[in-house]
């Protein structure tokens, strides 16, 4: 289903498009909460409040509304205003410096491309990716891990690789 | 050797003759290279990886359809209090235009407030209904005719004590219902209003308000 129907299905106050954008936007959304927010429980809840936001906003939402800019816009302000109130105890006074989140627009903005991106990887490529990065497994431990030769975990990553360089370079022409 | 082989190698932190050649030569690699670094950074990023947990999707969707029962309840509320109003204002005009200007007590919020707006934002009507928890303050904001924030700007809600503190309260962008939270009880912070805010990366209070608690 495209962006623009599942805005429109929002538009006229259809629930189930809600899961669809869950399903395409959902764990980007909280990869931006969770590193603004260093927490899982905040980072859920301002996913969960970004889907009420925006369901109450849908009727005021144009067609050709970019909805993934929307969603990011949206989890990034919650996360904001969620880190405030978790930082109630710190009130200010009006030439005060307000509480600000510990990482920057930019932190945040790299980790919701490079999730959209991992999002689009298939579910193989995708695996071999998350261990020689994320768990900082050897191809063999990664290889042990998925129950596949080695040789597949390293024609999986170089196919990896090679994907994520291309959706790089659409996003960079779509950018500029 | 191609573009494709070059960052393909590049991002698995292969360095060659081949690749160092190509690097020299092509320019559409050079400027893709800084961004290249930072995706392998990224790739190292737990924030990237955490899953979210498995139940979250059930509940943003019971939340929302909950919030779709209830939105209609309020505006049959909304629908309702619009026939008192217009059948009062048969009877007693004065009596019924008072109608008009009562909070909507939807829901049963521990206080509501009509916030009066001024001459930055003349037409716009803003109705505050808070609930007291025990970690502060639940908002809900109904905002009409304010007329959204511009590409460079938000709406900032706040609620301040006799003393002058300011606590942030939610931020917005344009006229709709808002749900907010607060660290703070109105008891101590009877002060909520709202300010437009530039959306510079600066957090400080700095804007200039656009409706306000009447007596502030």
């Amino acid at each position: 289903m495209s962006a623009h129907s599942l805005v429109a299905r929002l538009r006229n106050g259809d629930p189930d498009a809600v899961g669809r954008l869950y399903d395409e936007y959902g764990q980007r959304m909280f990869a931006v909460a969770y590193k603004a927010l260093g927490d899982r429980s905040l980072a859920e809840e301002a996913v969960q409040l970004t889907f009420l936001k925006t369901w109450q906003a849908a009727e005021r939402l144009e067609p050709d509304t970019e909805i993934g800019g929307w969603l990011y816009t949206i989890t990034r302000r919650t996360a904001i205003d969620l880190y405030r109130r978790e930082s109630r105890h710190t009130t200010v006074s009006l030439d005060a410096e307000i509480v600000a989140l510990p990482t920057t627009f930019e932190d945040l903005w790299q980790v919701w491309e490079v999730r959209s991106m991992i999002d689009r990887l298939p579910d193989g490529e995708r695996a071999v990716v998350e261990s020689l990065h994320y768990k900082r497994q050897t191809m063999q431990e990664t290889a042990d891990e998925l129950g596949v030769p080695v040789g597949t975990v390293k024609s999986r990553t170089h196919r990896a690789y090679g994907r994520l360089a291309n959706l790089l370079g659409h996003l960079r022409e779509e950018s500029a | 050797m191609t573009c494709d082989d070059f960052q393909r190698s590049y991002l698995e932190g292969e360095t060659t003759a081949d690749g160092e050649a190509h690097l020299r030569g092509c320019a559409d690699c050079q400027r893709i290279t800084p961004e290249l670094d930072v995706l392998r950074a990224r790739l190292g990023d737990p924030a990237v990886w955490e899953p979210a947990g498995p139940e979250l999707r059930a509940q943003v969707i019971t939340a929302v359809v909950s919030a779709a029962g209830s939105s209609k309840v309020s505006r049959r509320s909304r629908r309702w209090r619009w026939l008192a109003g217009a059948a009062a204002a048969l009877v007693v005009a004065v009596v019924g235009a008072s109608l008009f200007l009562m909070p909507d007590r939807a829901d049963g919020a521990d206080w509501d407030l009509t916030l009066y707006a001024n001459e930055v934002a003349p037409s716009a009507v803003v109705e505050v209904h808070g609930w007291n928890t025990a970690n502060g303050t639940h908002l809900r904001v109904d905002v009409e005719g304010l007329a959204p924030a511009g590409p460079n700007e938000y709406y900032a809600i706040w609620m301040s004590s006799d003393s002058g503190e300011h606590v942030p309260a939610g931020t917005f962008r344009e006229s709709g219902q808002i749900e907010s939270w607060a660290g703070v009880t109105r008891a101590d912070f009877p002060r909520v209003w709202i300010t437009l805010e530039p959306d510079d990366g600066d957090e400080r209070l700095t804007g200039e308000t656009v409706a306000d608690t009447p007596g502030w």
